[in-house]
């Protein structure tokens, strides 16, 4: 197993795609705050006005205490126009964007299927008659890479934002943040996990990129909404709301300094997909032949 | 342990079509068993299963004497090139190598360039696999097949789509590492007479079933001598090799008919023949051809 892990952590070191992501991350994350900053100052300029986004794509907002951005959008918020901007609140704005998340499915899509275009997993695949380990340590492998991305798009909105606000640009609470990022990690490895799992059974990047975009953009969230209304409509007090236990909808409606039950369900709800796409890519493996 | 590879009707089913059906192959230490087959007689399906990519239908196979979950333990002792080699392209060979030494644990100094010396890719340095030639990638699929130093290595037609030289190359770094480090080898080609050269073992596939095993020997035996005879009046020298006592021969043509017994008597044909004034045109004693043998055991003559 661990020989396994460090092959693919070779293979992620030696692969262009890596590199490449990561640059991505660096200018995304600048990109996004400068962004925000002019967003920020147009709300200056237009006090009156609300809700002007920087958005990438159909926008869509809705109104309501747990509302679901649709959506590839940074959506800034009133009191950032004092010039008083908490760290955590802008990393809620910009993880909830879903910009990160498209890199994500790039690489992850990419990095699992490379070893199959290419024929490699031929090379391995006979030496573990236990296929899944292959599964897992190429997990674990994506795992260090997501934290990293998520790590690297933290600290340059961190030090962009620093260069642009200045002391307005201030951390809140310390325990707060780092549970607003370990509750995001656990969703973004989550969706990793799923495109993944796509890939494994597509045996397509290209499928699996795609729906990993589209999902970021909010593809399902009318198909949430049918369903919600269809169960609302049945067991009119239950209060269903299906976002509330998917990846993007929680990575949506997730911010920092979000109450504990709030933080808690998301961290279930990304341990669960990352649990399940897991075992069944695992078992994928394990029984399909290779090509 | 007589036989250091066996399949015990080893098959393979994709809905209702049996790919391979009830294989019993038998190799020995140090063979170099061919595999022989027209495309799609299932010598690859073959390959895939006991190399542990395809999962059998029915039967087994047992590594070193050993079958099933036991069997699974000795897997690392199989190096395998399967179709076209497995290798990322955007890396050199020496990273594509480093890649399964890492992945099969293999530590030993200098492995990857003992590997590059073999297959006579040495001095690749930092060239991209993406920019060698079709041998070069097959010698590195050779290579990758080698990591870890196997016992045994399948190869499923090495030698496709190479030149004469590259086929020549292939051909002799199998046979010095068969020689050298005892490595058994199975090789599937459909090009019998390159398998010829080397091979000392053959299996032969037709439509997923194993028709027939044999040594090189017995090949040779059976691949029979004849006398090839031409002559100006077919039917006439029929008659004269009736009269002579002699049945075992075949019409080919209009001019020429091959005799497969009294391969010494060639003068005593050629007299009896003069006598009733049929001309001989030419006569030779002759083997037949691999292919020729292939095809008749196959029924593929009739097509041709």
């Amino acid at each position: 197993m661990f020989n396994l892990f460090r092959m693919d952590t070779f293979r992620l070191l030696h692969s262009k795609v890596t590199w490449v992501i990561l640059v991505f991350v660096v200018a995304l994350a600048i990109f996004s705050v400068v962004m925000t900053n002019s967003d920020i100052e147009l709300m200056k300029e237009e006090a009156a006005e609300t809700g002007v986004s920087n958005s990438v794509g159909i926008t869509v907002q809705e109104e309501g205490e747990e509302a679901r951005t649709f959506g590839i959008a940074i959506w800034p918020e009133d009191e950032w126009v004092s010039g008083d901007i908490e760290i955590g609140s802008l990393m809620s704005a910009e993880t909830q964007s879903g910009l990160l998340l498209l890199l994500i499915s790039i690489f992850t899509a990419i990095f699992v299927h490379a070893e199959q275009k290419n024929g490699y997993i031929k090379n391995i695949a006979g030496l573990f008659p236990k296929r899944g380990k292959i599964v897992l340590s190429k997990a674990i492998t994506i795992a260090v890479y997501v934290l990293i991305m998520l790590a690297l798009f933290m600290a340059v909105m961190v030090i962009t934002g620093y260069v642009l606000w200045g002391d307005g640009f201030y951390m809140g609470s310390v325990p707060d943040f780092l549970k607003f990022f370990g509750t995001q990690y656990a969703l973004h490895l989550g969706i990793s996990m799923v495109i993944m799992l796509l890939c494994m059974l597509t045996r397509s990047s290209a499928f699996s990129m795609t729906a990993g975009i589209l999902i970021t953009a909010g593809i399902l969230a009318p198909v949430y909404s049918i369903v919600n209304k269809l169960v609302n409509d049945t067991h009119p007090g239950w209060e269903f709301d299906l976002n509330r236990y998917t990846l993007d909808g929680c990575i949506s409606m997730t911010q920092a300094g979000a109450d504990a039950e709030t933080l808690l369900r998301a961290v279930i709800v990304g341990v669960a997909f990352i649990t399940a796409s897991l075992l069944l890519s695992m078992v994928i493996m394990k029984k399909r032949d290779i090509r | 342990m007589e036989y250091i590879l066996e399949t015990k009707n080893l098959t393979k089913q994709y809905g209702r079509q049996k790919a391979v059906d009830s294989v019993n192959l038998h190799v020995r230490q140090g063979d170099i068993y061919g595999l022989i087959g027209r495309n799609g007689a299932g010598k690859t399906t073959i390959m895939k299963m006991i190399s542990g990519l395809a999962a059998p239908t029915e039967g087994s196979f047992s590594i070193f004497g050993h079958e099933g979950r036991t069997a699974e333990l000795y897997m690392s002792r199989l190096g395998t090139l399967i179709e076209a080699p497995g290798i990322y392209p955007n890396m050199t060979a020496r990273a594509n190598l480093k890649i399964k030494c890492l992945a099969m644990g293999v530590r030993k100094k200098n492995e990857i360039d003992e590997l590059l010396e073999i297959v006579g890719l040495a001095d690749t340095g930092r060239k991209r696999v993406k920019n060698f030639s079709l041998g070069m990638k097959q010698r590195l699929g050779i290579a990758l097949a080698l990591v870890g130093e196997p016992d045994i290595l399948i190869l499923d037609e090495p030698i496709n789509g190479l030149d004469p030289q590259g086929i020549a190359e292939v051909r002799e770094i199998l046979v010095r590492l068969n020689r050298e480090k005892n490595i058994t080898f199975i090789i599937s080609s459909h090009i019998l007479e390159e398998l010829s050269k080397i091979a000392t073992n053959y299996g032969i596939i037709n439509d997923g079933v194993l028709i027939k095993e044999m040594t090189r020997e017995q090949l040779l035996t059976e691949c029979s001598e004849r006398i090839e005879l031409k002559t100006n009046d077919t039917a006439r020298a029929c008659t004269v090799l009736d009269q002579m006592g002699i049945s075992k021969y075949k019409v080919v043509d209009a001019d020429t008919i091959q005799i497969f017994e009294r391969l010494d008597d060639g003068g005593s044909i050629t007299m009896a023949l003069a006598e009733n004034d049929v001309k001989t045109m030419g006569i030779i004693v002759k083997n037949e051809a691999l292919e020729d043998y292939y095809l008749e055991l196959t029924g593929g003559g009739r097509n041709v």
